[in-house]
């Protein structure tokens, strides 16, 4: 009784959430992405690709435009809920005048957004039910934990961001390696790569693979990761540059930034130093990454553990530390350490800075009549210079921070490799 | 810890921490002082940054393509009071090309395609496509921190270039208060207009547009001043330089002028290394001790 209280509690706090709220850029990419595919047959791939080569020629800058940069099973899930929509005659583009970096100031939304928002979150808060419903069968309180997390709810009600649904993937592939079902496990892992980060883990789980199933095992894994992977040969073959480009080029070659003090660079105006910078700074994580991932395979680390260790070292050290990245990882680190609520705070607070409240309220302040008045208020403030200095000496504090807890957290995990 | 240490121990965990965070208090130190390496090495030169988001800045002028974060359609113009102890240029000037015209073309908004380039480290290249009609526009920042705005047409086309203000106090020697009767005043074939202009913090500033040739203009008003003037002229070129300076003898002190600026994007380049190193010491004391 207990579970499906808690449960149904996560559903339905989120639930509330989800239709009124979004990251407009992130709900927006998705709602294009979903709109050129299913309406009009598009490789949304091409689309993507072009108009950053748009950007580049235009500009002559190294500018890739940020649209949909994920593997097209997440798209394709979608794709169900979208006709659903549409069969109950929503507007093919709730969302309006999102096209360039200036659109919190244009952004204009139809009546049926906040159906539009409450459908195409389900799969994501879907995900947190089950991870919720699956550290319960671990520890009570750890579910409760992840059900009431202001940080979960806040990606995956609010923003509308899916690490949640990676969280889940790599949750199941853990608990199907330990089950010794390496296809089901190649399946799982493979569906989590929808989010390329999740390739930090790959050394780690294979040598898993490895160590549990020998060679049988790895070919069992390695046919599941393929045959989850169908779509996404699918739509590399039909064209190679525009599919490489658009998932591995633009995250080698975008700029950094996020929860980490390289958000410093964001106060520089020079998009070329910008990258060439990040670059540096992630050839250094992944040397970094490569003597850590080997340790924790030498050393044989329980498989959670290795996950954990090898994704912090990869998303929490790296060029871009996004707000939602903690997510991923989240239920693994509850299970792991008791410490893991009190780092939530950092993407949280950060999130809420850098977009703003506002930003991720317009669904539901643009049925306010005074929804213009509000744009042209809030813009004012933003673009302020005290406020502009202040929010930003903000982020470089609590990049800082975040750097130094995940560090602390690093070594700690690291000290008790088997523990 | 066999990579950095003989054995797994406390003492050697202690190590392997305070080596950590070395590592990564040089990295945050390092990094704070980012912005002014940049400031030094992109100095006097144009730097993009974002979508339709440019920059030249040499401390004196600063002269962006864009508000603080977003791409715009202007040359905006800035100036540093003298003798530059301010982090925070005067906005002056902007040319928008929202407001602007080629025959009945909107030069912003009508584009078919549009094209930015940085050609030298003091100039920079707006090329727009128009059914039947390209249009280049050039703006080069001189030597002499005058600004150069060249627009140059495939054929002879009527210019309507709008050169704004909020706002301005006189333009060729025309106040407010001459305006009081009429919403706009016509100039017939001038070569250059004189403009004056007052910033709350640092007086009175002049500024002068020469043309290459005799041109007409329309100065116009909103309820609380003179906010811009149109330049108009019927040819395959038209080209001005600006020119502003400060035209008061009141100097604010440094000191006054640096505290009340330090708020400001400038502002980060001397605050954040400054927290950096409290950050450092802070981290140092939290997770180490």
């Amino acid at each position: 009784m207990d579970k499906v209280r808690v449960v149904l509690t996560a559903l339905i706090i989120r639930l509330l959430f989800a239709p009124f709220f979004a990251h407009i850029w992130d709900v927006n990419t998705i709602q294009v992405s979903l709109y050129y595919f299913y309406q009009h047959g598009i490789n949304i791939y091409e689309y993507v690709y072009n108009v950053s080569m748009w950007l580049q020629t235009s500009t002559n800058l190294p500018l890739y435009y940020e649209g949909y940069a994920y593997l097209p099973h997440y798209l394709l899930m979608n794709v169900p809920l979208y006709s659903l929509y549409l069969t109950l005659g929503g507007d093919p583009l709730p969302i309006k005048n999102v096209f360039d970096p200036s659109h919190p100031l244009k952004v204009a939304f139809s009546p049926d957004v906040h159906i539009f928002l409450l459908i195409i979150k389900l799969p994501i808060i879907l995900s947190d039910a089950i991870i919720v419903w699956l550290l319960y069968k671990i520890n009570r309180k750890l579910a409760w934990i992840y059900a009431l997390s202001p940080y979960s709810v806040f990606i995956s009600a609010v923003w509308g961001m899916f690490d949640s649904l990676i969280a889940l993937l790599l949750l199941v592939t853990i608990l199907l390696l330990r089950d010794r079902r390496f296809f089901e496990a190649g399946i799982a892992y493979s569906l989590s790569l929808i989010k390329l980060y999740t390739a930090y883990a790959f050394p780690v789980v294979i040598a898993e693979v490895w160590r549990g199933g020998k060679a049988k095992g790895f070919i069992r894994f390695v046919l599941g990761a393929l045959v989850a992977q169908t779509l996404t040969i699918y739509f590399f073959t039909k064209n190679p540059t525009a599919f490489l480009s658009t998932t591995l080029l633009f995250h080698g070659e975008r700029s950094g930034g996020g929860i980490t003090p390289l958000n410093i660079l964001w106060l520089i105006f020079n998009i070329e130093f910008n990258v060439a910078f990040s670059k540096l700074v992630s050839a250094i994580l992944v040397g970094v990454w490569s003597v850590i991932t080997l340790y924790v395979v030498k050393k044989g680390v329980s498989i959670e553990k290795a996950i954990a260790i090898s994704m912090i070292t990869g998303l929490f050290l790296g060029k871009l530390v996004n707000e939602q990245y903690l997510l991923s990882v989240y239920p693994l680190l509850l299970i792991i350490t008791s410490e893991t609520h009190k780092l939530e705070k950092y993407p949280l607070i950060f999130a809420l800075l850098n977009s703003t409240p506002i930003y991720f309220a317009l669904p539901l302040l643009a049925s306010f009549p005074s929804y213009q008045s509000i744009l042209m208020l809030w813009h004012k403030i933003i673009v302020s210079e005290e406020i502009f200095f202040l929010r930003h000496v903000t982020l470089f504090i609590i990049g800082t921070l975040m750097l130094f807890r995940m560090v602390d957290l690093l070594i700690a995990l690291l000290s008790k490799p088997r523990g | 810890m066999k990579i950095l240490c003989d054995k797994e121990s406390d003492q050697c965990l202690s190590k392997l921490k305070r080596r950590a965070y070395i590592a990564i208090s040089i990295y945050v130190i390092l990094l704070s002082t980012l912005p002014l390496v940049n400031d030094v090495l992109s100095n006097g030169g144009w730097v993009g940054y974002g979508w339709g988001a440019y920059m030249f800045d040499n401390g004196v002028v600063s002269v962006r393509f864009s508000d603080i974060q977003y791409g715009a359609d202007k040359p905006k113009i800035y100036v540093y009071p003298k003798p530059y102890y301010s982090l925070r240029p005067i906005d002056a000037v902007e040319i928008s090309d929202y407001e602007s015209f080629v025959d009945t073309l909107n030069i912003y908004r009508d584009a078919e395609n549009m094209t930015v380039k940085i050609i030298d480290r003091r100039s920079i290249e707006y090329a727009y496509t128009y059914p039947n009609l390209t249009l280049r526009k050039v703006v080069t920042v001189l030597p002499n921190n005058s600004i150069v705005v060249r627009y140059e047409t495939s054929r002879d086309v009527l210019f309507r270039v709008s050169i704004w203000r909020w706002y301005y106090a006189r333009v060729a020697g025309i106040s407010f208060n001459d305006t009081r009767k009429t919403t706009e005043i016509m100039l017939n074939n001038v070569t250059s207009i004189e403009f004056e202009f007052h910033d709350k913090e640092y007086g009175a500033w002049i500024g002068q547009v020469s043309f290459n040739m005799p041109i007409n203009a329309r100065i116009f008003r909103d309820d609380v001043g003179i906010n811009k003037f149109i330049v108009e002229t019927v040819s395959r070129e038209l080209w001005f330089v600006i020119t502003i300076h400060s035209n008061t003898s009141a100097v604010t002190s440094p000191v006054t002028a640096f505290f009340k600026t330090l708020l400001s994007v400038k502002g980060t380049r001397i605050v954040l290394p400054v927290i950096a190193i409290a950050l450092v010491i802070y981290g140092w004391r939290r997770w180490i001790k």
